[in-house]
């Protein structure tokens, strides 16, 4: 099989696979609800991302360069190709004794066994990883500011896929060399210790190099103005990597970064000539490197596939098990089943009561002791800020673990449909299971501040001593919020399952703009949701402090806000189980 | 026990299932058969309560399966053909766990009984990952018999286990049957269908294409002779061209099938499960 053939191949693989993905897409785009969903994701994400796309238009009818040009700096060229040795060094010190290719578990069940030779086998994996490549290089051209339509986004395209695909082959070769270097005998800490060596003597040079050089400008703002000492920095950088050893290093380096700072096109061809060369040189030196790849390789690729299962199944970041779990109860045989669904949501993630016994414990112990110790510290006032900024933040926190358990049931729907449970008490077991380990969180963080206000009589008002009313009704009432928010943030999940629930379905622009879009849209919901408890919890307020105690008048109303919130909590659960009873799993592909 | 009536699946333009009506009665082991994407999994799964029907009527033990989800599927256990099982849950979790789901009262005294049946007393405190794929296919069965279910459905139950664990599954299937539970199963180890089943529905390309005893259906193909066996009459049936007949016309909504009629009990008061014979 010649060079051509194999490119052949790939690309009906590549192409196929694709147009079939493309096609599987717009069946999706058949549902309604699905089609607005796309066609407001990407609405959403041309208002965002549009003007810089659309860049040139924006120049020709504003009439400004708005996007500052780097142009030729030496400063800049050095930086990148300092960054570039850096993560070079960093190949051959962390490349494993086996050198191993990403295929995946199906390329390793027709290429392996197919007639092709080791240099037709990275071939292969060099061209399938232009796509990777090539969508890499559009997000850094998006970072970077400098996605154009027109002629003015060549330049960078290339130089940022040079860069690219240099730092490819470049890996590639170093774990293969790495490789020839183990059979040889030079594995483990030895290897290490020779990759050392190399940045060992460069830095022993450096630094009689950098007892030549003139003292570093100071950045404090006690220098004067703080503007002038980036100057100098940047002057000193300048120097630094252009005098010495530095430009005999950084040599070969900047052969590949030049054409990112090329100007126009002459300039352009001049450096772009040397970094093909040098990406020429690079393929060479690894199709010659023969090594045994493949046992690794197939190591590596069932690996990737047990990473892309789990991740399928929402355990990415949950380890398989080695030992049982205690159950934080005993789960009794009859009672409402949205129980169990919460018992095995606290089995899961091992939640225990005594843990939180000792949590509290130590926790509001070690508080109350350094209210003791130190009454007037200012790391006391610290620490209580602390606490009470993650107090409300873990409303988000627990949004989003709440929608995840409620995922997570979404992805086992063969399993939870058979059961004889209603819909809304699915989500409502899954949701509490997300989310009751961080209610407790709360509750612990919201009696470290309350202990830590009480003892610096921050608590003190002219509306009275407002402790135990405020931190009561907080008690009460953001757990609630969390709870309305996991609810919330749960219903794209069960809206859109083939876009929220299976890693495939995140892929995709039409669903990128549409998972921005629905995330500012679950923030602006739940702001509106919060406007009926506020509503009825102010006049709740200022009638109970005026006719009793301001602490009652504000235990009061976030009772009052708390039921509020629980009663929008009801509506929007019977809502969500609805739909979840309504799913079908067969037609969200 | 079991009774469908125009049972149709359709996914886009695409029809699964068209049209399909049977029933099977208590005690009845019914063979689903039909080469692959003949609609016996989506069938199954729309039996099971795991699909909603794009258009028929389906009453497990007398409650109708889109009126009365609940109540039916308390009636039912569908096995799946690769067991999925909770992770961090061990194997007496996973049964108390199912009681609370399908409110087993009696659950502390069914359990030990239903381990040692199953032989799983051993491994009623591991997780699953410590358990065999044919361990892990008897834990799955102790938790769909658990509730002692009316009709079983099962997808594929012997795949991939050993000689003693087929012995084992084909034993337990015959057992709930003599019981008097009514058993669908889809296979496509024919040899095993024609072994345990009574009757038998041959579905290809989403219709039914007969339903009877092995009897009935060698006397309605009676190309394979008259001992034909099942495998003989499958490959008669799969490889003539004029099975499955062209789509009929959308049939009107179906009218209440015969037999004995749901007591009109809320889904939102089901009662306790009360403790039923184990066999």
């Amino acid at each position: 099989m010649s060079f051509g053939q194999i490119a052949g191949a790939l690309w009906y693989l590549q192409s196929r696979s694709w147009v079939n993905a493309v096609r599987q897409k717009i069946q999706r785009l058949r549902q309604p609800k699905y089609l607005i969903g796309a066609v407001l994701g990407l609405g959403y994400l041309m208002l965002v991302f549009g003007r810089w796309i659309f860049y040139g238009y924006y120049i020709r009818t504003h009439g400004q360069n708005w996007i500052p040009d780097a142009g030729p700096s030496d400063l800049a060229e050095n930086t990148a190709a300092a960054i570039l040795l850096g993560v070079c060094l960093m190949n051959w010190f962390f490349a494993g004794d086996r050198a191993a290719l990403a295929f995946t578990e199906a390329e390793t069940a027709f290429l392996f066994p197919a007639p092709l030779s080791r240099p037709m086998l990275i071939s292969y994996r060099l061209l399938r990883g232009q796509g990777a490549i090539l969508m890499s290089t559009l997000l850094l051209m998006i970072f970077s500011g400098r996605v154009v339509l027109g002629v003015r986004a060549i330049l960078p395209t290339i130089g940022w896929w040079l860069v690219l695909s240099l730092l490819n082959l470049h890996s590639l070769g170093a774990s293969f060399a790495v490789q020839r270097f183990t059979e040889r005998g030079l594995a483990g800490w030895k290897r290490r210790l020779l990759t050392l060596s190399v940045p060992f003597t460069i830095l022993v040079g450096l630094w009689f190099w950098y007892r030549a050089l003139p003292a570093p400008p100071s950045l404090s703002p006690a220098a004067g103005d703080p503007l002038r000492g980036i100057q100098d920095l940047e002057q000193f950088g300048e120097a630094a990597l252009t005098s010495g050893p530095a430009p005999w290093l950084l040599w070969p380096f900047r052969f590949v970064v030049r054409p990112l700072f090329a100007t126009g096109f002459v300039d352009a061809i001049g450096r772009l000539l040397p970094a093909l060369g040098l990406l020429a040189v690079h393929t060479v030196w690894v199709l010659r490197s023969a090594v045994s790849f493949e046992e690794a390789s197939l190591e590596k690729a069932r690996r990737g596939a047990d990473l892309r299962q789990k991740k399928a199944q929402g355990q990415l970041l949950s380890e398989r098990p080695k030992r049982v779990a205690i159950p934080p109860f005993e789960l009794a045989p009859v009672g409402h089943p949205w129980v169990a669904l919460w018992w095995r949501g606290l089995v899961e993630s091992r939640q225990r009561p005594r843990t939180w016994a000792w949590l509290f414990a130590v926790g509001l112990g070690g508080t109350a002791t350094a209210r003791v110790l130190a009454p007037q510290s200012t790391g006391v006032i610290m620490l209580a800020w602390i606490s009470f900024v993650t107090f409300v933040l873990l409303i988000f926190i627990g949004a989003n673990q709440g929608a995840r358990r409620v995922m997570h049931e979404l992805r086992q729907l063969d399993v939870v449909k058979a059961f004889p449970v209603p819909g809304w008490q699915v989500i409502l077991g899954a949701a509490l299971g997300g989310i009751t380990g961080l209610v407790l969180w709360q509750w612990l963080l919201l009696g470290m501040v309350a202990l830590l206000l009480a003892s610096h009589g921050l608590a003190v008002t002219p509306l009275g001593n407002l402790w135990i009313g405020p931190v009561l009704a907080s008690g009460l009432l953001f757990p609630a919020a969390m709870f309305f928010a996991a609810l919330l943030s749960s219903v794209p999940a069960i809206l859109f399952p083939a876009w929220f629930v299976t890693a495939k379905g995140r892929r995709g622009f039409e669903n990128s703009g549409q998972v921005l879009f629905v995330g500012f849209l679950q923030l602006f919901l739940l702001l509106l949701a919060l406007l009926p408890p506020i509503l009825l919890a102010i006049p709740t307020y200022l009638l109970g402090a005026y006719v009793l105690h301001a602490n009652v008048g504000s235990f009061a109303a976030g009772t009052i806000a708390t039921a509020t919130l629980l009663g929008e909590s009801a509506l929007l659960l019977v809502w969500l189980g609805r739909r979840f009873e309504a799913l079908d799993s067969a037609a969200e592909r | 026990m079991l009774e469908v009536v125009g049972l149709t699946k359709t996914y886009g333009d695409f029809a699964a299932v068209r049209d399909l009506s049977f029933t099977a009665g208590p005690g009845e082991l019914l063979g689903l058969v039909g080469p692959n994407g003949a609609g016996k999994t989506t069938t199954l799964r729309c039996l099971a309560g795991i699909f909603p029907p794009t258009r028929g009527t389906i009453r497990v033990a007398g409650h109708d399966l889109l009126t009365q989800p609940l109540l039916a599927k308390r009636e039912l256990a569908y096995f799946s053909d690769e067991p999925r099982l909770f992770d961090q849950l061990t194997v007496r979790q996973h049964l108390m766990f199912t009681a609370r789901l399908y409110q087993v009262t009696d659950a502390a005294e069914r359990i030990p009984p239903l381990l040692e049946q199953l032989d799983l007393v051993v491994q009623a405190d591991q997780l699953p990952g410590e358990l065999s794929r044919g361990m892990k296919q008897k834990v799955q069965l102790a938790c769909g018999l658990l509730h002692s279910p009316k009709v079983l459905f099962f997808d594929e139950p012997l795949t991939g286990l050993d000689p003693f664990a087929i012995r084992r599954t084909k034993d337990l299937i015959r057992q709930q049957a003599a019981a008097g539970t009514t058993i669908v199963l889809s296979s496509h180890l024919l040899h095993l269908l024609e072994e345990i089943c009574t009757r038998f529905l041959v579905l290809q390309r989403g219709v039914k294409i007969v339903h009877g005893t092995l009897a009935e259906i060698r006397a309605q193909f009676s190309g394979g002779g008259p001992n034909a066996s099942l495998e003989d009459l499958f490959l008669q049936i799969a490889t003539d061209p004029t099975n499955p007949p062209p789509p009929s016309p959308p049939s009107p909504p179906p009218s209440a099938p015969p037999g004995p009629a749901a007591p009109p009990v809320s889904e939102g008061e089901l009662p306790p499960r009360l403790p039923p014979p184990l066999t």
